[in-house]
């Protein structure tokens, strides 16, 4: 496998930083005192495992068939 | 659920989604590619010179194709034009885009200052989004003609619904800034939005330009918008990001003619 954990675990952490930022970004234009930003909040927290999900579980899968050699042609197809 | 609520969940959707793709569609090959250069090094370390194991082209490669785009030029020079005002247009709009949306709508809310906000800033960032702005959509506009005269051709090059979509959210960056115009008539800096101003007119002409119909196309805007961003690492718009490095397969020397022979026996 050519791309470490460590590497995974610093993309997956750059993007929830800014999913964060965003949050935070929201508060100057959404009334955090109404339920409007839970909305926000909800959004990020299901994007962030979303990330974690793709780049720890999926890509994963996906990295395994794209580097070996006795993957199949439609399993390649599939992968992109 | 009010405009900015839908606007910032968006926007994480559609960040998610870009960084995603783009995990998938760029970081992944390209540190795919590292990591075949670096293991071809290990192996055959006498035989690979240190500039055949650069991933990356040299600067002179990356002005001459993709700043410059002189092999688009060799193939034709309306594509040249049609393509240079579609990159100026998109680079320097995204260029003052961020530069207004950093100093225009957020950094004031903490370092008090008026230059961007209420200043001569503001003026000078509106007339250079409208006039990049003009400049990509008639590049678009020309990109979409030649599409649909030349279809048999261009088919496999070009993909319609691409260009279509870059050129709505174009189009609706100047509805939703004449619609805004339109309710805010005496705005100070609507000369400076030579465009949006003028089409505001218009609209107050035909009586179409109320709050609620401004807020719908701002929605719509920040829709299409997000979502040309999100869709960039899973299409055609990818060569946006990729198309410097991806450049160095046709550099010239030892590095170029390398790099071909080893795609060339990967895919026999």
């Amino acid at each position: 496998m050519p791309i470490s954990t460590k590497t995974k675990s610093i993309y997956a952490a750059v993007v929830i930083v800014i999913q964060i930022y965003f949050v935070y970004a929201a508060t100057l234009y959404v009334n955090v005192h109404t339920p409007a930003i839970l909305y926000v909040i909800a959004t990020a927290a299901v994007s962030a495992i979303g990330t974690v999900y793709y780049i720890f579980v999926q890509a994963n899968k996906d990295e395994v068939g794209g580097y070996n050699a006795d993957f199949t042609m439609d399993e390649r197809r599939r992968i992109g | 659920m009010d405009k900015f609520t839908y606007f910032w969940s968006l926007i994480i959707i559609a960040g998610t989604i870009f960084f995603i793709g783009a995990y998938k569609n760029v970081f992944l090959k390209i540190y795919y590619i590292i990591w075949v250069n670096k293991k071809a090094q290990e192996e055959d370390g006498a035989a690979l010179t240190s500039e055949a194991s650069v991933t990356f082209p040299e600067i002179s490669t990356v002005i001459s194709e993709a700043l410059l785009q002189n092999r688009i030029k060799n193939r034709s020079t309306f594509l040249w034009f049609r393509h240079s005002l579609i990159f100026f247009g998109f680079m320097v709009l995204f260029f003052f885009d961020c530069v207004y949306t950093v100093f225009g709508h957020y950094l004031h809310h903490y370092l008090h200052y008026d230059y961007f906000v209420s200043g001569p800033g503001r003026a000078f960032l509106k007339f250079s989004m409208q006039l990049s702005g003009a400049v990509l959509f008639l590049g678009l506009t020309l990109g979409l003609i030649h599409r649909i005269i030349f279809a048999e051709r261009e088919r496999t090059l070009i993909d319609v619904k691409l260009i279509f979509l870059l050129w709505v959210v174009t189009l609706t960056g100047f509805l939703t800034e004449a619609f805004r115009l339109s309710n805010e008539p005496k705005d100070p800096f609507i000369a400076y939005s030579f465009i949006s101003g003028n089409l505001s007119q218009v609209l107050q002409n035909m009586h179409i330009a109320g709050v609620g119909a401004a807020t719908a196309v701002w929605v719509f805007h920040a829709t299409v918008t997000v979502a040309f961003f999100a869709y960039i690492p899973f299409s055609k718009f990818v060569h946006i990001i990729v198309a410097p490095l991806g450049r160095s397969i046709t550099q010239s020397g030892n590095y170029g003619q390398i790099k071909r022979e080893r795609i060339t026996e990967g895919l026999l």
